[in-house]
């Protein structure tokens, strides 16, 4: 909620605005009944024509006056809500890219989707409606029992308990919602995951023939949604009626009351006809209010939604004030680097320990799972090391600005995700504003993907679909690859990224980086021993640990693993050795 | 279908809930001539109350009192309890009305080609089928009880109007279609803004969506600032329509108000006139500017209603939208069924391309033996992964036909023939659901041992085994709890478990270590055992041992034979095989 409170000072002179404008207005509403009263009972009833024009005239006038007011506050108040969800939106949108990929992965992409869409859009249309109802409210209701107390002070008694019952009644309902409120919003949240799931997956979803199952398995999740909305619903469902029950019997007390009182000659029977209209615009804006009551629990339940991201510190935090990395990147050193996601588990990495400096190729191959990746997530700051640390030109990068490593480091992810738009657009991504095209083609020739490129009809400015789903395989891969060469960086770091590619393509590729980024620090993890035969140094990991270090022939001779990786590929083990 | 459909597509929904929606309007039609009744008593009751009073000097509980008095209390506490029956009625049906269209979208859904897939974004899709729809409910829930009350007040008023004074009743019919006609271009101009603020909103969504799947893509590469920038341009876009569609939502209704208490002027106006002429006596003329006065607050109501209504119908179009969408070609009336294919396979002048004027594949031809192994080889972008869809009949071909045991598979249904295919895509895709839940994938009532069993098949049993919580750990497409390689080992997994008579793998094996390989091999290979099989690997040591070995490149099939008969042709397939070995 602190946000909004924020929000809240921030705008305080628009609310003031926003409170002047609606007091005007109800004002206006409270004296527009008195001048149909002065019409009808100064006017006509005494047939004096000319109290009936200045009636009216007053009554033009003020209801004008009212209606610009009114209008004029519930632009204000809309402009406040409008406002409102974009400083909600930038606030939190801004949040979730400095939280860390471990971060978001614990609140799920639907979940935080949901809070910046319908979350936002709950609170701001919650807000609006309160404003225009809940705060005319009050000021009505108050001012209709000053005047039942002019009427007659003891009757004030029956708007007031009135108002006390429903208040009860409504805080237990209140009550009651908030909980049901915020599984409501999982159930939202589930359906997202279950419909997106469906939108991402559709190709193995129709493979297994498992349509009719995920329309199941999504109508259940609709369902559950949907039945959790109809409880809320159904204990508002309770509150106008009460609103109503109220009403009636009020309606019969007073007159029952007031008959008493009148035989008695203790009251007018203009009294009870007074008292009772007033009750009854009390009742009707208690009404009124009882409509937006009804959206309170969601709002409030939205809020702690997005209050939540906004508040959540991220777990991975640049040091105060960092030292900005200004020379080029000469060497990476990893020492005795450690790293677990929990204390309990075995570690999936155990004391890495290796440098690799400017010209050189670092190579990682080991076994499915044994923690190539995770390497290099620690070097791009995705995570941070356990145990040990990691040095750029002998400096702990903990030290450093991530930024200013990441402005020097181009990776290429194992898993290659293309943006919507075209392939120029991606390749901005990798080669900044400045890129020019001739500096795209020569990113793409070394990727080995101008030709393809070349053979769309759109070439670069072709369309790529999200994720890139209208190329094959291959090509996304190297559209990923071309994405990272156009950035202008130290270090190249390609994540088994040459696995969708025959080899043709990548003995291409291979030897476009050996010699257009022959002065990079370059980092190739992969499980195609030919592909990195003449790296300086490869690491063969396993398990998290790293077994073996050395060259393509060291490796082989001494090196079982490696040995045995080799062989599985079919490579000539004595044939290679001997080979010089 | 034309846009004429998505509206009797509305109808058709509120037609299902027929019953519900009848009973709700009889409800607020019989509870609101009671709350009108509750006034009239207990004007009666003040009538009598003068009347009695004259003759009466002291005070008596009579009858005249009593029986208004026991009738008010009767109809004010019935009449809630109908109302009470009209709100939860209402509490159902405005969710289940938005439930049914949610049922209806995804049965349109499990319809669509691929192809829709392909040239949608995911997050698009998802706010017109929650945010966009939730909207309805809203607008159902807090409108349309309103609606009746105020129709029946205004009916009920308007006739006691006409039965006072035609000529005066005139001006209140005049401010009923003026007000009328001002609610329409309005409520037309609000449809409109409401339709452009969701559609933005949705826009809001496809980023987001987008971004947050892209995030390590968007962290490495610095874009935080960049897509920060773009985001905040679109929710200042959406904030600046917001404004326009939320003002023009609730500014109606103080000028509605407004138009209402002119009307009320005019009539005492002329009424006054008229009294004084002597046309009517003042008495009518009170309780006809009474009534005025009772109808107004439903007019202004209504025009409030019916403008929050078409906004809501705005964001509602853009869900039925959807509905129109071109479905995949329908299973013919009498379709095949294939339950146990025998797996012959046959692709005969196959021609087809992603898009009519770009044709990828030109008459391509081949057949394939019941128990064969295929493999297709060639170049990134060559067109295998294009094949196997055709296969499986994602996308439809341009001309020529595919048999599966001499049927076009056009023939058959489309479900039964995928089920005769066990495969590995390309792509690893895992659902959020447990690690055992994602291999059975293909086979739901799959025991635990059964699953075990199709793990270690999968050289997958270790690592499972050493997360924190075995086979239920809860794993994600989007999270990264386990490795690439391990992902891609839980899909080959899932085809352990299941028994098709064809076995697809589309590069099944790229991103493990080949040690791991070698040992899935030789589980994988039991599988392909009297099995025909189409197998995709850049790897070519993998598949030596094919029958028929199909290279394609550009689209088309250039060469085909064995492994050996290739080998020794100075070939394409050469070429690519010894480039293996290569430095
Ligand atoms: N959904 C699609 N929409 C449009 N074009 C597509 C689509 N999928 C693939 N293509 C194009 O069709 C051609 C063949 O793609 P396909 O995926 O069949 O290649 P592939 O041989 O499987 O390549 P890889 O080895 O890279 O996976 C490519 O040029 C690709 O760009
Ligand atoms: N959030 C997590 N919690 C627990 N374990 C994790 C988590 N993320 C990854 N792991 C484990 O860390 C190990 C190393 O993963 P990593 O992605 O580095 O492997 P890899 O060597 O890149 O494998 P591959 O060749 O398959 O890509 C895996 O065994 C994985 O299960
Ligand atoms: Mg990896
Ligand atoms: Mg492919």
């Amino acid at each position: 909620m602190s946000l909004l409170l924020k929000y809240a000072r921030l705008k305080r002179v628009l609310i003031i605005e926003i409170i002047i404008c609606l007091t005007l207005e109800a004002i206006s509403i409270l004296l527009i009944p008195y001048f149909i009263a002065q019409i009808i009972d100064g006017g006509i009833l005494q047939n004096n024509l000319n109290e009936v024009y200045n009636s009216s005239i007053r009554m033009i006038l003020v209801s004008f006056f009212g209606t610009i007011f009114a209008v004029l506050g519930c632009y204000l108040c809309t402009k406040f809500c409008a406002n409102l969800g974009l400083y909600l939106r930038n606030n939190y949108f801004s949040k979730t890219q400095e939280l860390s990929i471990k971060d978001t992965e614990e609140f799920g992409i639907e979940s935080l989707l949901a809070r910046l869409t319908a979350d936002v859009d709950n609170i701001q249309f919650t807000i609006l409606s309160s404003l225009q109802m809940i705060v005319p409210a009050p000021l009505i209701i108050i001012a209709c029992l000053i005047l039942t107390a002019y009427v007659s002070p003891s009757m004030v008694i029956v708007p007031i308990s009135i108002i006390v019952i429903f208040g009860v009644f409504t805080y237990i309902v209140l009550k009651k919602a908030i909980p049901i409120s915020i599984i409501i919003q999982e159930k939202f949240d589930n359906m997202l995951i279950s419909l997106r799931e469906f939108f991402t997956g559709i190709r193995v979803i129709k493979a297994f023939d498992n349509l009719e199952y995920e329309k199941d398995r999504n109508i259940q999740n609709f369902d559950n949604y949907a039945r959790n909305v109809i409880k809320v619903n159904n204990l508002f469902a309770l509150l106008t009626p009460v609103a109503y029950l109220l009403m009636g019997i009020t309606q019969t007390i007073i007159l029952f009351i007031g008959s008493y009182l009148f035989r008695l000659n203790l009251f007018k029977i203009g009294q009870i006809t007074s008292v009772t209209e007033y009750t009854l615009i009390t009742i009707q804006y208690l009404i009124f209010a009882a409509f937006t009551v009804v959206m309170i629990p969601k709002a409030v339940t939205s809020a702690n939604r997005v209050q939540e991201v906004v508040n959540k510190e991220p777990s991975i935090k640049e040091i105060e004030n960092p030292k900005v990395l200004d020379d080029k990147i000469s060497s990476i050193e990893f020492k005795n680097v450690t790293f677990y996601y929990d204390k309990s588990s075995e570690p999936v990495l155990n004391n890495i320990n290796f440098k690799v400096e400017k010209g050189e190729t670092l190579a990682i191959v080991g076994s499915t799972g044994s923690g190539k990746s995770t390497i290099v997530k620690l070097l791009l700051q995705f995570i941070l090391p356990s145990e040990g640390t990691i040095n750029i030109n002998d400096e702990n990068i903990n030290n450093l600005s991530f930024k200013s490593i990441k402005s020097k480091i181009s990776f290429v992810p194992q898993k290659s995700f293309l943006f919507n738009g075209t392939i120029e657009s991606n390749l901005r991504m990798g080669g900044g504003k400045d890129a020019t095209i001739t500096d795209f083609e020569k990113a793409c020739a070394n990727a080995q993907s101008l030709d393809f490129i070349n053979n769309l009809d759109d070439k670069f400015n072709a369309h790529v679909e999200q994720g890139g789903t209208n190329f094959s395989g291959g090509q996304k891969q190297r559209l990923s690859i071309s994405r990272a060469l156009s950035k202008k960086a130290d270090v190249y770091i390609f994540d088994d990224s040459f696995s969708a590619l025959d080899y043709k393509t990548t003995k291409l590729l291979k030897n476009a980086i050996k010699q257009e980024y022959a002065d990079k620090i370059k980092i190739i993890i992969t499980q195609r021993i030919s592909t990195i035969k003449d790296a300086d140094t490869i690491i063969v990991m396993n398990e998290g640990k790293i077994v073996g270090k050395g060259t393509h022939k060291e490796l082989l001779r001494n090196n079982t693993i490696y040995k045995e990786f080799a062989i599985s590929q079919q490579i000539n083990v004595k044939e290679s050795l001997e080979n010089e | 279908m034309s846009k004429n459909s998505s509206v009797k597509q509305f109808i058709r929904l509120l037609k299902l809930k027929k019953l519900s929606f009848c009973s709700v309007i009889a409800c607020s039609f019989i509870s609101n001539i009671l709350y009108i009744l509750v006034p009239l008593i207990s004007a009666i009751a003040i009538d009598n109350l003068l009347a009695t009073k004259k003759v009466v000097g002291e005070y008596v509980l009579d009858k005249s009192i009593v029986m208004p008095i026991i009738f008010m209390l009767i109809f004010s506490t019935v009449a809630p309890f109908i109302t009470a029956l009209q709100e939860k009625l209402m509490a159902r049906l405005s969710e289940e009305v938005v439930l049914e269209t949610r049922t209806m979208l995804m049965q349109k859904f499990i319809k669509l080609p691929v192809q829709f897939f392909d040239s949608h974004q995911v997050g698009d899709i998802l706010s017109r089928t929650t945010t966009d729809l939730n909207k309805i409910s809203t607008a159902l829930l807090s409108y349309f009880s309103q609606l009746f009350g105020s129709i029946i007040t205004i009916i009920l008023s308007g006739g006691m109007l006409l039965y006072y004074n035609f000529a005066l009743s005139l001006i209140i019919i005049g401010l009923i279609i003026l007000s009328a006609i001002f609610t329409y271009f309005v409520a037309e101009r609000n449809k409109v803004l409401s339709e452009k603020t969701q559609e933005k909103l949705g826009d809001i969504n496809t980023a987001a969506e987008e971004y947050f799947t892209g995030n390590t893509e968007i962290k490495a590469f610095n874009q935080e600032n960049e897509i920060i920038t773009k985001m905040e341009n679109l929710h200042d876009e959406h904030s600046k329509l917001y404004l326009k569609a939320q003002f023009l939502n609730f500014a109606i209704f103080p000028i509605m108000r407004f138009l209402t208490q002119i009307a009320f002027i005019i009539s005492a106006l002329f009424g006054a006139k008229l009294a004084l002429m002597g046309v009517i006596s003042v008495g009518i003329l009170q309780a006809y500017l009474q009534y005025v006065n009772y109808i107004s607050a439903p007019i202004t109501n209504i025009a409030y209603v019916v403008n929050g209504f078409q906004s809501a119908m705005g964001a509602f179009n853009r869900a039925l939208e959807l509905f129109n969408e071109e479905e995949e070609i329908h299973d013919k009336q009498d379709a095949k069924l294939i339950k146990n294919s025998k797996g012959n396979v046959e692709f005969k002048n196959v021609s087809f391309g992603y898009s009519k004027d770009n044709i990828l594949m030109n008459n391509i031809s081949f057949k394939v033996n019941s128990g064969e192994m295929v493999a297709i080889v060639g170049p990134t972008g060559a067109g295998k992964t294009t094949l196997i869809n055709l296969l499986l009949r994602f996308y439809e071909i341009n001309s020529g036909n595919i048999f599966i045991d001499g049927v076009s598979i056009s023939e058959l249904k489309k479900g039964d023939m995928r089920r005769n295919f066990g495969m590995v895509l390309q792509d690893t895709w895992l659902f959020k659901g447990t690690i055992a839940e994602n291999i059975a994938y293909g086979k739901k009532d799959a025991t635990r041992e059964e699953i075990i069993e199709a793990a270690k098949k999968a050289q997958s049993h270790h690592f499972i085994e050493t997360l924190p919580n075995g086979y239920d750990t809860i794993i994600s497409n989007d999270e990264t709890i386990i490795s690439q390689g391990q992902k891609q080992l839980l899909t080959i997994a899932r085809i352990f478990l299941i028994d098709p008579p064809i076995i697809i793998l589309d590069e099944a094996t790229s991103s493990i270590d080949t040690r791991t390989e070698i040992k899935i091999q030789e589980a994988i290979n039991n599988v392909l055992k009297g099995r025909t099989s189409f197998v995709i690997a850049h790897r070519l040591s993998t598949i030596t041992s094919a029958n028929l070995i199909l290279v394609i490149n550009n689209g088309n099939i250039i060469e085909q034979g064995s492994h050996e008969q290739l080998l020794s042709k100075d070939s394409f397939y050469a070429g690519l095989y010894n480039s293996q070995f290569q430095n």
